[in-house]
């Protein structure tokens, strides 16, 4: 008779949890990524089944991810680190933490995440996919070394064929931001040159140049107080614009070419591991 | 058929009140367990589904009071405001629900309705009714109504352990608010005519003031330039006097505005210093 009642409970509990996972499930179908998260929350407070609160605890975090909240993820995640589930499990939670972190732009939180696998999973190699996320985060705090040895080690566990050509050989050549602002201090128009706008340095001379002339040419009429309150006014504020556009443009021209470096090494490394398993 | 029906209605009806309760109570233990988890929002909307229809009045209350204060943390003050209102004198968290609904209240500039709702309530606890005098006091100032400041003030012991040093900041809070020179918007125009800029600094803004003088005294100078060697008629002259009073209105009209700007400022930054005096204790004692 009890063993009877318990099986009846069990398989109640088992429908209702059947019943709230399919909810879940048809809610994160529809776009409704905030309901669905109230409703893999609600599974979580309402059992204890381990294997179900891990589905949960998933399943919330990809709602959290397509609502954009990769920040609050992250704390999330973080609140399940702790709890007594078995390590594979508590491995696939690290890994959703490590790729929650990069998509929220924390990189160094990233590489120490991904340094502290190993320790908290018995020595269990770093899998491919966050491998390739360390090696990004590294490319995007622009420490290219590292970022080139974890890649050729990386290419080497793969086995890669060495035709692929390695995107290190030809790290991108960023550009001086104190050099630019000594080039217009001195030169007008050459920081913008460096920066490669030659149609702002054009201008900038021009400008400049408009400011010069007119102070001479008062000065030589005897319009002192015009040679003074607009030409060197004109030419000194158009100078001391130029050399702050300068910094700004070679920290634009130096951010877009990482990126477009990132983009290239991101692809390619996504192209590698696409014919593997990405999670553990 | 109907004796049966007569029987089973209201037997089915209780069993439906029961299975509404249950439901009720699980849905608030939810709730408590997603506040707990800082998860506000999540629970705000669970809150909100719940159905009040056949709820006891003190369910009612527990569920008002949670909205009210999950609406809180995530600074939902309209729907804060409107659940707080709704928990019952019945309840043991009648107080903090008045007391915080009449905070909100004064922060969103309702400083009529949230006197209005502090000022009936009683109160057997003599920190909370030095707690209600703070408020109040607090609210006098944010009116500017000095007299009912002066009036409630008196009530101040200066003593209470949650709201003394509150107290003392109030009083000094009032001894600026009711010294504030009120600056003339028609003399910092007069002023900035004579004296291009200084009706900016007679407004309290000196940075501003200075940085006003140089370009309308340049453009005079340039115009002075202009005027001298080429006559009225030059376009040199025309061109620069045109620039120049362009500049010295705008210089006039601007420092009539910077009397109220700043004037707008110097209330601004009180109004936050007191609604923060209000808060500070609610928290303290409350929690």
């Amino acid at each position: 008779m009890i063993l009877r009642s318990c099986l009846t409970c069990i398989s109640l509990c088992a429908i209702f949890l059947t019943e709230a996972q399919t909810r879940a499930d048809s809610l994160y179908a529809a776009g409704r990524y905030f309901e669905a998260s109230i409703a893999w929350e609600r599974i979580l407070f309402e059992n204890d089944n381990r294997e179900q609160q891990l589905t949960a605890v998933l399943g919330k975090t990809e709602c959290l991810k397509q609502q954009g909240l990769f920040d609050q993820a992250v704390t999330f995640l973080e609140g399940w680190q702790a709890y007594p589930f078995p390590d594979s499990s508590l491995a696939r939670i690290h890994y959703q933490q490590i790729l929650c972190t990069y998509l929220g732009g924390h990189f160094e939180n990233v590489l120490s995440l991904a340094d502290r696998w190993p320790y908290t999973h018995a020595g269990q190699p770093l899998p491919p996919f966050l491998e390739v996320l360390r090696i990004l985060s590294l490319n995007e705090l622009q420490r290219w070394k590292e970022a080139g040895d974890a890649y050729r080690s990386f290419m080497a566990s793969r086995h890669v064929p060495d035709t692929l050509a390695d995107p290190y050989e030809h790290l991108p050549h960023l550009k001086s931001v104190t050099k630019a602002q000594w080039l217009s201090t001195f030169i007008p128009g050459g920081g913008q040159f460096y920066a490669g706008r030659p149609g702002e340095a054009m201008f900038s001379i021009l400008v400049q140049a408009a400011g010069v002339y007119f102070g001479i040419l008062s000065f030589e009429q005897h319009y002192y107080l015009s040679a003074w309150l607009v030409g060197a006014a004109l030419f000194g504020a158009f100078h001391m614009g130029g050399v702050r556009r300068a910094e700004v443009l070679v920290q634009r021209y130096n951010r877009k070419k990482a990126l477009t470096f990132n983009a290239r090494v991101k692809e390619q490394l996504l192209q590698v591991i696409s014919t593997e398993k990405a999670a553990p | 058929m109907r004796r049966l029906l007569a029987v089973l209605f209201p037997v089915l009806f209780s069993l439906y009140g029961q299975a509404q309760q249950f439901e009720f109570s699980k849905e608030l233990r939810f709730a408590h367990y997603l506040l707990d988890k800082e998860a506000n929002t999540e629970a705000i909307r669970v809150l909100e589904h719940i159905d009040t229809v056949l709820l006891s009045p003190s369910q009612k209350d527990s569920l008002f009071y949670l909205l009210g204060w999950a609406a809180y943390s995530t600074k939902r003050l309209d729907t804060c405001v409107r659940s707080f209102l709704k928990v019952s004198p019945l309840s043991d968290r009648y107080d903090k629900s008045r007391f915080f609904s009449a905070w909100c209240m004064a922060y969103r500039g309702q400083l009529d309705s949230a006197t209005d709702i502090l000022r009936p309530l009683s109160l057997t606890d003599s920190t909370r009714r030095e707690l209600r005098s703070l408020q109040l006091a607090g609210i006098a100032l944010l009116k500017r109504d000095y007299p009912a400041y002066r009036d409630i003030g008196q009530q101040f012991t200066y003593s209470s352990y949650i709201d003394s040093k509150e107290e003392r900041r109030m009083k000094d809070y009032y001894d600026k608010l009711s010294g504030f020179k009120r600056r003339s918007p028609v003399l910092a125009g007069l002023y900035s005519a004579v004296v291009p800029g200084l009706g900016k600094i007679y407004a309290g803004k000196k940075n501003q003031g200075i940085a006003a003088f140089l370009p309308v005294i340049s453009l005079a100078a340039l115009t002075y330039e202009a005027y001298r060697k080429d006559g009225v008629k030059s376009a040199r002259f025309i061109g620069f006097g045109t620039l120049f009073t362009v500049f010295y209105v705008g210089n006039i009209w601007g420092s009539t505005l910077a009397v109220k700007i700043r004037r707008n400022e110097f209330y601004k930054e009180y109004d936050t210093k007191i609604l923060f005096d209000m808060h500070i204790p609610l928290r303290n004692f409350f929690n």
